[in-house]
């Protein structure tokens, strides 16, 4: 943590303790710097540097809440942000469900919770690594004419919560990527497709050469894709697309949502969703997790927990205003940390194989998710599978159901655990779906 | 009131001679191009939620960005403190992604010459605080009386003021400042065991007296619960290959996915676009005139100058079918050997510009709507929709619709719920059959993401038909 941001956090710290003790009062202090690299055909693209701090506040007064923020942490911008949200908060109506939250508060500094790695590169060696990257995708096949380049992003955060009830809280972390796009071309046709790693540790990120090589070969293996007649057929979704369904699912059952009543999955609590073999946990102290932290945005201490147990809604995810709607507690979930999805029958490397007849999806399009209805239609791109192998690509077609059906027909998750994402999930096989093809 | 002249100048001792100074040292014997942008914005939103005016937020955001380009690479910096020493600071890390300690003498000139297509008075002070609450209330209580079947009613109201300033190293600098507006409204509805949502809204580049003091927001009220209850009755749709009419106004959407974003000069540049090397062939069919025009007055995706300082223009991008030209920014005009169009744009003094659309429309037909309903024995009459995706290299789209209905011999009947449109943008084109003479501009709510920056944009389109394009949905 830089020293900058240590007096930061104590002149902060000084300041809330000097408020008016008949209001409530929440500061969020973060600060980022990072650098971006992007490389195409083998030379400088762009470098850009960053360097970040923002300051909200949060006042409750009288069950009235009011937010402000600047990135000008000078004294005097800090008092007239304080100002505007006692100004914004005066002018608001009476909710009884407002406040900030007094229990299960955090109250330690520099929390070291094995998400901070901060490593130096010099300009030269990340644009090496770029370089290096693109061209093991170039060099691959002569298929690949095209490249929108290689980009490396690096970004170091601090991150500081204070409230007036004794939140404090604070603690720092990074994060690597390294991705490549490229484009294959074969005759007419040209199809695009990526690869990337993201990770808290730069030891821990795919190799240069890999990430490359797998953007070539996703690409590579567009071309030619086929149009598809409509059915109904099982189909598989990559780790990647899973994880996206997924986090639909954790929306549908975020507590704001809930009271608001804007869910498919209101009413839900204890009855089942999944089938029995799957369980579904959040472990926020995960080392190295790209969802790891030691408290939610609020400041309330995030703990692990069940939410899907043997198919069955454990909790919804409860911040302390949704908490008070819903007549329940705050489950530190403003927000979430890292989530495991799993399944109790036996998580095979390669599910493709138990599929006679089906599709692989490992892209979807568009925002077909309505989380009110449950409906779920969406175009798509994959690869048509027979008697668990994959025959050939297929596009311009779209896959439906309903998520609660689709939660309900997952068969089988794989082992291939998707690495990218706080949310952590292999392949899944919905049994059912509907395909629109032509 | 510009705020970075006003304010941000004086209070950190700038002026012309200390930003030729900058500029100049983001300049070189290598460098093409090179700017400093500075930008002040506040922006606000307030929420009506449960019949409680329940939340208020006020966010301000400042800083600058300093971008030195030479042939295709750039060097880009940026930061938040306004002092004069850290800035010049950022000019020489930019500029340091080519090897040249020689600085380059830019001599600079204010460029003011160019229209206004909007006020430049803060939205934000141009009502109080408790006129805002106010408005939220009486809209809330509008609906609530108007349908018992409410289930939700969420209405948000926003704004932005957006000062901004650009110099760079053709030797001018200017001034612009950008007020934005924005309502929403959204309703759940709900009859026996179905719950089903609706929501409108609008906004432009005004204060909020332009739309808070005229009946705008209670005819966008009714049209959320219009949609929210043709929802109510929708029935699940038929997948598979079919004629679709879209209607006119917001499903321009579909063109500003399917067409607009392949015809940015950067993916052209790059050869990474569908519509690469097209320029005088035949890419839509010879209906089609398509343009794009940050210059009306008051739209959410005009500007006067963009984001480099380029004033904005009409662009004809397909007329009558044929491919006429790009959107360029500055960086991709110089590249191509073609004049810059006005369509540099960037999310915020933190972001790289790049070329983007600003209002992207097709030009009205001779058909009327009806003409074009009846001619359809068995289609889909596509009103509204939710969002779009494209995937710029195999043209590939795809659009989810929010309001949609089956036509059935040459009538509009039973709504259909879960529709998603999926097809090519070229092919697609090429297979609109009628366009109808009734040409509409959405209503201002337009956003359009790229590569993780989001700009304010507009769209517009008559009603059109498309011969056979691919539908999804649950049935088969």
């Amino acid at each position: 943590m830089s020293k900058s941001f240590k007096e930061m956090s104590s002149r902060l710290k000084n300041i809330i303790d000097g408020l008016d003790k008949n209001k409530e009062y929440e500061f969020h202090f973060n600060s980022a710097s990072g650098t971006d690299v992007t490389s195409r055909f083998g030379d400088l693209e762009n470098i850009q540097y960053h360097n970040d701090e923002s300051l909200t506040v949060t006042c409750i007064d009288d069950n009235k809440k009011g937010v402000a923020s600047t990135n000008n942490l000078s004294e005097e911008s800090i008092n007239s942000t304080i100002k505007k949200s006692e100004s914004i908060a005066s002018f608001l109506e009476s909710d009884d469900y407002q406040g900030l939250p007094k229990e299960n508060l955090i109250d330690e500094l520099e929390i070291e919770c094995g998400i901070n790695f901060p490593k130096q590169f010099t300009t030269d060696e990340l644009i090496r690594m770029t370089v290096e990257c693109e061209k093991s995708a170039l060099e691959f096949d002569n298929k690949i004419k095209n490249s929108e380049g290689s980009e490396y992003a690096y970004s170091q955060s601090n991150n500081l919560i204070l409230n007036s009830h004794g939140a404090v809280g604070s603690y720092s972390s990074t994060s690597y990527t390294l991705s490549c796009v490229v484009i294959a071309e074969d005759s007419d046709l040209k199809e695009r497709d990526y690869a990337y790693s993201t990770r808290r540790n730069f030891e821990k990120t795919e190799s240069a050469e890999k990430i490359g090589k797998l953007s070539a070969e996703k690409a590579i293996s567009r071309l030619g894709a086929k149009s598809i007649s409509t059915r109904k057929c099982p189909v598989i979704l990559t780790p990647e697309l899973s994880v996206g369904l997924f986090s639909s699912f954790l929306s549908a059952i975020n507590g704001n949502n809930i009271y608001k009543k804007n869910s498919f999955l209101i009413d839900h609590l204890g009855e089942k969703i999944f089938s029995d073999h799957i369980s579904i946990e959040e472990v926020p102290s995960l080392n190295e997790g790209l969802g790891t932290r030691p408290f939610d945005s609020e400041g309330v201490k995030t703990y692990s927990k069940d939410i899907i147990k043997e198919g069955i809604l454990d909790t919804y995810l409860l911040d302390t205003y949704s908490a008070k709607q819903l007549n329940l507690k705050s489950t530190g979930n403003s927000g979430y940390s890292n989530i495991n999805i799993r399944s109790s029958k036996e998580m095979s490397e390669n599910i493709i194989e138990s599929v006679d007849d089906g599709i692989l999806i490992t892209e979807m399009m568009g925002s077909g998710a309505n989380l009110l209805t449950g409906d779920y239609s969406r175009g798509a791109f994959g690869y048509l599978i027979q008697k668990g192998k994959i025959s050939h690509p297929v596009t311009n077609f779209t896959i439906a159901s309903n998520m609660l059906d689709m939660f309900k027909n997952i068969d089988e998750i794989g082992c291939d655990f998707y690495q990218n994402s706080k949310i952590s999930c292999g392949s899944v096989m919905i049994k059912d779906m509907t395909i629109g093809g032509n | 009131m510009n705020i970075i002249r006003d304010y941000i100048f004086p209070d950190n001792e700038l002026n012309p001679e200390k930003i030729e100074a900058i500029v100049s040292e983001a300049s070189g014997r290598a460098i093409d191009l090179s700017d400093l942008y500075m930008q002040y914005t506040t922006v606000e939103s307030w929420t009506c939620e449960d019949g409680i005016v329940k939340s208020g937020s006020q966010h301000i955001d400042s800083g600058y960005g300093v971008r030195s380009i030479s042939n295709e690479k750039t060097g880009f910096s940026y930061g938040n403190n306004f002092n004069f020493e850290k800035i010049i600071q950022a000019a020489r890390l930019s500029k340091s992604i080519v090897d040249t300690q020689q600085e380059k003498k830019v001599n600079l000139k204010e460029y003011d010459d160019f229209k206004k297509l909007y006020v430049s008075e803060s939205p934000l002070t141009s009502l109080s605080d408790k006129e805002k609450v106010n408005f939220l209330r009486e809209v809330d209580n509008y609906i609530k009386t108007k349908d018992k079947r409410v289930q939700q009613v969420i209405i948000n109201l926003s704004a932005s003021h957006d000062s901004v300033f650009v110099a760079n190293s053709l030797g001018r600098y200017c001034f612009d400042d950008r007020p934005l507006v924005r309502f929403n409204v959204m309703v759940i509805l709900k009859s026996k065991d179905r719950v089903e949502r609706g929501s409108a809204g609008g906004g432009g580049r005004y204060t909020y007296e332009s739309i808070l003091k005229t009946k705008r927001p209670y005819e966008l009220a009714d049209e959320a619960i219009r949609i929210a209850e043709v929802n109510l009755d929708s029935m699940p749709c038929k997948a598979g290959n079919t004629t679709v009419v879209l209607g006119s106004g917001w499903p321009g959407v579909l063109l500003h996915e399917a067409v607009g974003h392949g015809l940015e000069g950067d993916f052209n540049r790059k050869k990474t676009s569908n519509f690469s090397d097209q320029i005088g062939k035949q890419v839509a069919s010879e209906l089609c005139t398509v343009i794009d025009d940050g210059t009306i007055d008051n739209r959410r995706g005009s500007l006067s100058i963009d984001d480099e300082g380029t004033p904005t223009a009409k662009n004809v991008l397909i007329e009558n079918g044929i491919l006429k030209g790009y959107m360029q920014d500055l960086m991709n005009a110089k590249l191509m050997n073609v004049q810059p169009t006005g369509n540099g744009r960037r999310e915020s003094y933190a972001h790289l510009p790049m070329p983007r659309m600003t209002n992207t429309y097709m030009l009205g037909g001779t058909s009327s709507s009806d003409e074009i309903i009846d001619s359809v024995r068995d289609g889909i009459y596509a009103v509204n929709f939710s969002g779009g995706q494209v995937d710029i290299t195999s043209g590939q789209f795809v659009f989810t619709a929010s309001e949609a209905y089956k036509i059935e011999s040459g009538k509009v009947t039973n709504s259909i719920k879960g529709m998603t449109l999926i097809g090519n943008g070229p092919d697609v084109l090429k297979k609109v059959s009628m366009v109808a003479n009734d040409m509409k501009l959405d209503d201002g709510v337009g956003t359009c993401g790229k590569e993780g920056q989001s700009v304010p944009v507009g769209v517009g389109q008559p009603t059109l038909k498309i011969d056979d394009i691919t539908v999804g949905g649950t049935e088969v």
